[in-house]
């Protein structure tokens, strides 16, 4: 089959790979009918991941067609439609059993080199490096979806493929960014990074009551998807002297009830600050770049919250514990519970309320993943989402 | 039941294994930078065994038992001390909490010919009746490692004691405790081993310096028992890529050795212990 493989820093390559195989008795194949390339993908292909391996298959939004089933796997049949999500789950561990499912103890099973780096390890991720499992990704024509009976979510025949896809990650993902601010009515939220999380985590501050959202980006079709779409306040950051102080006249003073960095490790810094981050980065003083979490703690409103679902990695540096300390924020993080979010966020694409297709900006084969990437990282030709579909 | 229930008072209860130890003269910079320059003045003696490498190699040696082991070795010298601060064997302490009630865990683990599913390195476990039975373990460079072993303790759903007859190719003893978790989260297991490395006192040195890679085994060992218990498989992404790398191929190994069960977390029916 064909496959998209991580070779190096800024080198993916499709190539001939053989097919998976059933493995253990919870294990599913699915035909993929559908796969994304996420912006947490960008990170590994520029290398801020650790533990990538070449031939590693990427992709973690993915949905196809069940082809084979182990003999363990009740609930699905073949020629089920299914979405996968990212997060692999057991469904009977004790953080399964509570609903976090990111945090599953026991579909890692690099667990010990996730506990020497976080302490302990949390669920493994398709295509997402070996810290994370070192299992193959979605970017493929077959995958192989462990614990099946749990990670393969059955989905109706009435809604296209382009309009369930994002059940696998992205809405699920700004969703939890969302319900995470803990919004209540009259409630501002601002949320940094209009990519495809932001534009959701937006959408989703909306579907939870938020009276308005304001987001934050630099780049204009961003911005205009966020102001057309998702109906929010547009702020480019490149047009104003200081993002923490136009917040804060945009709320009267108070800050925004609730910040979003739907960023992470690979924020555009602007001047000395900037620098220095880059800097540090390059030589591994620090492995992320903070630049939208010191403005999402600096902005935010005294007693609110500071929720980040943009992804790090490693370690940083200058985070302005002081602000956060002495306003009294609520930090939250983390890897998206998806299992928990799936049923009622199809309820929402089913009512009418929301139709995710509206970020998709390209539609490309599998073969041309590569291209895909690199128009995604270097946001050209108005890059927002890119799906793709193995011919 | 004749195995004896009486409490092992031979593994203290609070006695870390080594790299855990609160008894450290040394930081932890002072312990790399002492085995670091340990190793750089091994290394002429190796190639060149001259008498001056060879004293500086005694050095080094020195430095490295000092990096591993935290403790200044002059002073210990001067404070007649041991060197080797555990007079009975290397010991382990693991421990992991498993989402099931006590009584389900012990049961598996009481089943000794479970544990070759769970424990990679177990070739095979049989009981021999009388508390005694028998295993045969894969050992470094496809060696095999063979021991008796008599059951000390058991405490239904509580702890199994156990302890090889003599012969064994590694004199170990061991108990492991199910204890319930706090609000409902299942049981937690403790496995303490205490373990003899065969060769003497250059045995004891070696064995000393790789109980950090054995307690790692007996952790991921450990975590196996949970996969199976838990979710009835042990996670794999062997076949993860199409390159026929090395590792991957070992996993695919280790995993066809490895028979699933069908009846996910009740594996072994809760049969009478026939200790």
């Amino acid at each position: 089959m064909k496959a998209l493989c991580w070779y190096g820093v800024g080198d993916v390559r499709v190539e001939n790979v053989p097919e998976p195989k059933i493995l253990n008795p919870r294990d599913a194949i699915i035909r993929v009918t559908l796969s994304a390339i996420c912006g947490s993908d960008l990170h590994l292909l520029d290398g801020y991941i650790p533990t990538m391996q070449k031939g590693d298959i990427l992709g973690h939004e993915t949905m196809g067609e069940v082809v084979a089933l182990g003999k363990e796997v009740h609930n699905l049949q073949i020629g089920d439609r299914v979405v996968i999500p990212f997060t692999i789950a057991c469904g009977h561990c004790y953080f399964c059993e509570h609903k976090l499912y990111s945090l599953c103890d026991n579909s890692n099973p690099n667990a010990g080199m996730a506990e020497t780096m976080y302490g302990s390890s949390a669920a493994g991720i398709y295509g997402y490096s070996h810290l994370f499992g070192g299992y193959a990704g979605g970017q493929a024509e077959y995958l192989r979806v462990p614990y099946a009976d749990v990670d393969a979510f059955k989905v109706p025949g009435h809604l296209s493929d382009e309009q369930l896809l994002f059940l696998s990650d992205i809405f699920p993902t700004g969703y939890m960014a969302a319900e995470n601010c803990n919004i209540q009515p009259g409630d501002v939220v601002a949320v940094w990074g209009c990519g495809p999380v932001g534009q959701f985590a937006i959408a989703s501050a909306y579907l939870l009551g938020a009276e308005r959202v304001i987001a934050i980006d630099r780049v204009p079709e961003r911005l205009r998807m966020a102001e057309r779409q998702g109906k929010a306040v547009a702020l480019n950051y490149e047009k104003v002297e200081s993002v923490v102080e136009a917040l804060h006249e945009m709320t009267g003073g108070r800050g925004p009830d609730a910040c979003i960095d739907a960023v992470g490790m690979e924020a555009h810094g602007s001047g000395l600050d900037g620098f220095y981050d880059w800097a540090k980065q390059q030589v591994r003083l620090q492995t992320d770049r903070p630049t939208a979490l010191r403005m999402a703690i600096q902005a935010c409103r005294k007693g609110g919250t500071v929720s980040i679902p943009g992804v790090y990695g490693g370690v940083i540096d200058k985070v302005p514990i002081g602000a956060a300390f002495g306003k009294g924020l609520t930090l939250r993080m983390g890897q998206t519970h998806v299992q928990r979010y799936m049923q009622p966020l199809l309820e929402h694409i089913e009512q009418g309320r929301i139709d995710p297709t509206y970020i998709i900006t390209h539609r490309l084969g599998l073969q041309d993943a590569p291209q895909g990437y690199k128009m995604f990282r270097d946001k050209e030709n108005e890059c927002v989402k890119v799906v793709l579909k193995p011919a | 039941m004749s195995a004896d229930s009486a409490n092992p008072t031979w593994i203290k209860e609070h006695t870390y294994p080594p790299n855990l130890r609160r008894d450290v003269d040394l930081g932890q910079i002072e312990r790399l930078a002492s085995t670091a320059a340990g190793g750089l003045l091994l290394l002429p003696g190796l190639r060149n065994p001259t008498k001056v490498n060879l004293l500086l190699g005694a050095l080094g040696i020195g430095l490295i038992y000092q990096g591993v082991a935290g403790r200044n070795v002059v002073e210990s010298l001067r404070t007649g001390q041991p060197l080797l601060a555990e007079p009975t064997g290397l010991r382990i302490k693991k421990s992991v909490t498993i989402n099931r009630p006590p009584q389900e865990v012990y049961a598996f683990w009481r089943n000794l010919e479970n544990l070759p599913r769970v424990m990679q390195y177990v070739r095979s476990a049989h009981r021999l009746g009388g508390g005694y039975s028998h295993w045969v373990v894969a050992g470094p460079r496809g060696t095999v490692l063979k021991w008796d072993a008599r059951i000390t303790v058991d405490r239904p759903n509580e702890m199994i004691g156990w302890q090889t007859l003599p012969g064994a190719s590694i004199n170990h003893r061991g108990y492991v405790k199910f204890i319930p978790a706090p609000g409902a989260r299942g049981t937690e297991v403790h496995v303490a081993l205490e373990y003899e490395p065969p060769g003497g006192e250059l045995g004891k040195l070696i064995g000393y310096l790789l109980s950090p890679f054995v307690e790692q085994q007996v952790k991921a060992q450990m975590r196996n028992f949970k996969y199976v218990i838990e979710a009835g498989e042990i996670p794999t992404t062997a076949q993860h890529s199409w390159r026929p790398a090395q590792w991957a191929w070992n996993q695919l190994q280790a995993h066809e050795s490895y028979q699933p069960q069908p009846n996910r977390g009740e594996p072994g029916k809760q049969e009478e212990v026939q200790a």
